[in-house]
């Protein structure tokens, strides 16, 4: 989507001059007395980039300011010395190197990293990665307990309204501590999209993240409809499954009451939503099993726990002996069945119907990862060269596009630059080789550095 | 000069390779890819195996006989309640009068019906109740779970509000509650009339067993000691509730492992049920017997019932229902139509993925060429 493309500097790079500004401290100050900071901003996006040198440290600060209440874009500072402390401050991500002058700027920083090149895995890896958890650790938890809730909501309509709950007290402040709440966990701490030697080599998919790809308004509210369209299924088809039952159990005649129809509805719920959010699981490590069965299983533990007396009862309801009596009926595990299956039939319609008409860029490189460590292919492409690895990575020449273009990484075996492009001290390392280093952010160094 | 984000593990102690691989996310994992040779066969396998399952479900259900009887405006049988020849008030208007005496007075219907198909042992017969909201929170709420186990209740507990103590006497309801003070007293009893099945007779009915063990066994006990409210008996110092004819200790005089608390008709009724329309069981048929040694014969028979319950002030119905059972419990058709259903829906969208995967199917091979240069599309 055209939204996808906003950079930070917030023009296509198509349309940039193809200049480098440099600016001194001198002619900083000329521009903050002389209020030339607009028309200053104005120049600095259209260069493709901008080095500011022996900058005082609160000139770094004001660069940073400037950018950000100009165009309204976030912005990263990174730093390492003393002096960089104002301008990491200011920006909205500070990002501290742990350098040779000491921990100042790590002390103002929302993110310490040891080494400038850090830099590339802190936002392409992390950075992607944490985008992803957050928005489906916020959505999904917002989605299970509108779930849960709503479920009691839609049995009023068989209890007059009376806002008579269906599931014991214990049963549901479990809910939230025991039954549902380490997969998300889970998924939040160790699930990736991509393998994250892909997140590092495909920084180009960054770009799709940008601009609220998926922490949006339509996203949320599609979680909150599924919660209201699997609350409903899954309220009624236990509803009418039961209704007007005499006896509830495999040749039982005996009648079943209020607590066995809700832990029933209660059950679908644990299944539903243990078993949703398997569904957005990327990487299934032996974690991710780990999690999703055992906290079902924590969960008949707890009904059992619950049902063996009745210390448990609460405000006229009570477990005891629910238990075996509902769980052992088949009655209970058709209706079980067949309440999950038409809950999730939606979600995984409409998940296998992504991703196979209109797939995101990353399901793609999944996808092609997959294929080629499946046929231990390389994709044929010209550009690609295979340089003295022994895994199969690839390697991508940086030729000039359109697209910005991945930095080259480090390896023993590679000559990577010319003496004159050493490392400095500072730890700012980028290097290139033709002058194909591109600089997308407004840095500020303490040191010259000249490129 | 190697960059290596990874710690080194050669210096430290060394950390168990799972954790050490936990630590910094590269704990290996399946990535699941939807292709069609997994989600096209589970698609087709599922509305494969649910269609058949929801015919059998089905025909379990068709399996249970169930015959109700709607009782509630059914007419008196004594002469004191007649209004002309052969015309009698109904029962629901005599018990509602403000001369009768419940407890004392009583009115008995009968009414004849026919059973037209066989009920094959075993056969059970439970009473239903419409409009009657058992599962409204202030009417769960109102019982007192500590009393019923048995336990000396010495204040009249807050829950069972405005059913707890004689506003008077300030003795304790025993047992207190809505949910209690409500239960359900009709009785009814069951007559065959067509003599070639037999002489006109009652149908035995037995009243054990028809509630869960665990109620039995766990929730409810007596109190210790002589059932009755004597000084040192089970139930001193309590009074009976507000709507009951007789106290606890009377409702079963015969039988005392039926009586006080324990009495089955009791806890099956302090089970609230999930629907405001619902049944409970009330009696079982008693096979025992040579003429209903396997199965209740269709025919015509005899609903006699002590009427007492007044459901006309909330627009309640009562009826006796007469039902064997299956597999499954009693008669339902929603699992094995929904069953049907969803298996049907999961064929279709089998065949909708099939299409799809037709149409689409060369985007994995194209895939191969995309790189870091391939111009977005989007």
């Amino acid at each position: 989507a055209a939204k996808n493309s906003k950079t930070v500097s917030g023009t296509d790079n198509s349309s940039k001059f193809d200049a480098c500004m440099v600016v001194t401290s001198k002619a900083m100050s000329c521009v903050t007395e002389g209020n030339l900071e607009e028309e200053f901003v104005e120049l600095s996006v259209k260069c493709k980039s901008v080095i500011a040198c022996r900058m005082q440290p609160n000139q770094k600060a004001a660069i940073v300011r400037m950018i950000r209440n100009s165009k309204r874009v976030t912005c990263l500072g990174i730093g390492d010395g003393a002096n960089d402390e104002p301008m990491i401050r200011e920006a909205d991500i500070g990002v501290g190197i742990f350098g040779v002058e000491g921990t100042a700027a790590v002390r103002a920083s929302d993110y310490a990293i040891a080494q400038f090149s850090f830099l590339r895995r802190l936002l392409f890896v992390h950075g992607s990665l944490s985008y992803r958890r957050i928005t489906d650790l916020i959505s999904y938890i917002f989605y299970k307990n509108a779930l849960l809730s709503l479920t009691v909501m839609w049995f009023g309509f068989a209890s007059g309204f009376s806002g008579q709950p269906l599931q014991l007290e214990w049963a549901v402040q479990l809910y939230n501590v025991a039954f549902t709440s380490v997969p998300i966990l889970v998924y939040a701490l160790l699930d990736r999209q991509l393998r994250l030697t892909s997140l590092e080599e495909y920084t180009h998919l960054y770009r799709t993240r940008l601009g609220g790809e998926l922490f949006n308004y339509r996203r949320f509210s599609l979680w909150i409809v599924d919660a209201f369209t699997q609350s409903i299924l899954i309220t009624f088809i236990p509803w009418f499954a039961y209704s007007n039952l005499t006896g509830a159990g495999d040749d039982d005649p005996q009648s079943y009451g209020h607590w066995s129809m809700g832990l029933v509805i209660y059950t679908a719920v644990i299944f539903s939503t243990n078993l949703r959010i398997a569904l957005v699981f990327r990487s299934w490590t032996i974690i991710h099993q780990f999690v999703i069965w055992g906290s079902i299983i924590v969960f008949f533990i707890a009904i059992a726990i619950l049902s063996a007396s009745t210390v448990f009862a609460a405000a006229g309801g009570d477990y005891t002996g629910l238990f075996v009596r509902l769980l052992g009926t088949s009655r209970f595990w058709l209706t079980l069945m067949i309440t999950v299956v038409l809950a999730l039939l939606m979600d995984v319609f409409f998940t296998i119907l992504q991703q196979w008409i209109s797939p995101s860029w990353f399901d793609i490189y999944r996808e092609k990862d997959y294929i080629q460590r499946k046929h231990r292919k390389i994709g044929p492409t010209p550009e690609v060269e295979l340089l003295g690895s022994k895994k199969n990575r690839l390697w991508v020449d940086g030729i000039p596009s359109a697209q910005p273009t991945p930095l080259k990484r480090r390896q023993p075996s590679m000559v990577v630059r010319p003496p004159v492009l050493a490392r400095s001290q500072t730890g700012y390392g980028y290097s290139g080789t033709g002058g194909n280093a591109q600089l997308h952010w407004n840095v500020a160094q303490s040191k010259t550095h000249l490129a | 000069m190697s960059v290596n984000a990874t710690a080194d593990t050669t210096t430290r102690p060394r950390n168990s390779k799972f954790k050490q691989k936990f630590k910094q996310q590269r704990l290996p994992a399946w990535q699941p890819i939807l292709t069609a040779d997994t989600v096209l066969p589970a698609f087709f396998l599922i509305g494969l195996l649910f269609v058949p399952l929801g015919v059998a479900l089905l025909l379990f259900s068709d399996s249970v006989v169930e015959f109700q009887v709607d009782y509630t405006d059914c007419n008196s049988t004594s002469d004191a309640h007649q209004i002309a020849v052969g015309e009698y008030l109904q029962c629901k208007d005599v018990i509602t009068e403000p001369s009768f005496v419940h407890g004392t007075d009583t009115c008995m219907c009968q009414i004849d019906f026919t059973i037209e198909k066989t009920l094959e042992k075993n056969v059970y017969m439970y009473y239903g109740l419409d409009n009657f909201y058992q599962n409204h929170r202030r009417y769960v709420k109102s019982r007192d779970d500590k009393q019923m186990q048995g336990r000396v209740v010495d204040e009249p507990p807050s829950d069972c509000r405005p059913f707890d103590a004689d506003p008077d006497s300030n003795e304790i309801y025993a047992p207190c509650g809505a949910v209690a003070n409500s239960l359900f007293n009709d009785t009814l009893r069951l007559f065959v009339t067509d003599t070639l099945l037999g002489p006109q007779r009652k149908v035995p009915l037995l009243k054990n067993d028809i509630a869960w063990e665990s109620d039995k066994n766990i929730k409810f006990h007596n109190p210790p000691g002589e059932l009755n409210d004597s000084p040192d008996g089970a139930f001193k110092g309590t009074v009976k509730p507000l709507y009951w004819t007789k106290p606890v200790w009377q409702l079963d005089e015969e039988d005392p492992n039926n009586n006080g608390y324990e009495n089955e008709d009791l806890i099956v009724w302090m089970r609230t049920a999930a629907f405001p329309s619902f049944r409970k069981l009330y009696r079982r048929v008693d096979h025992s017997k040579s003429q209903f040694k396997n199965s209740l014969q269709n025919g015509p028979y005899m609903l006699e019932v002590d009427y007492n319950y007044p459901v006309s002030s909330f627009g309640g119905r009562k009826r006796m229902i007469l039902s064997t059972t299956s597999f499954l419990g009693g008669k339902n058709n929603f699992l094995g139509i929904a069953y049907i259903t969803v298996g049907c829906i999961c064929f279709l969208l089998g065949v909708i993925f099939l299409v799809i995967h037709v149409k689409f199917g060369e985007r994995t091979t194209k895939h191969l060429n995309i790189n870091q240069n391939t111009p977005y599309s989007e």
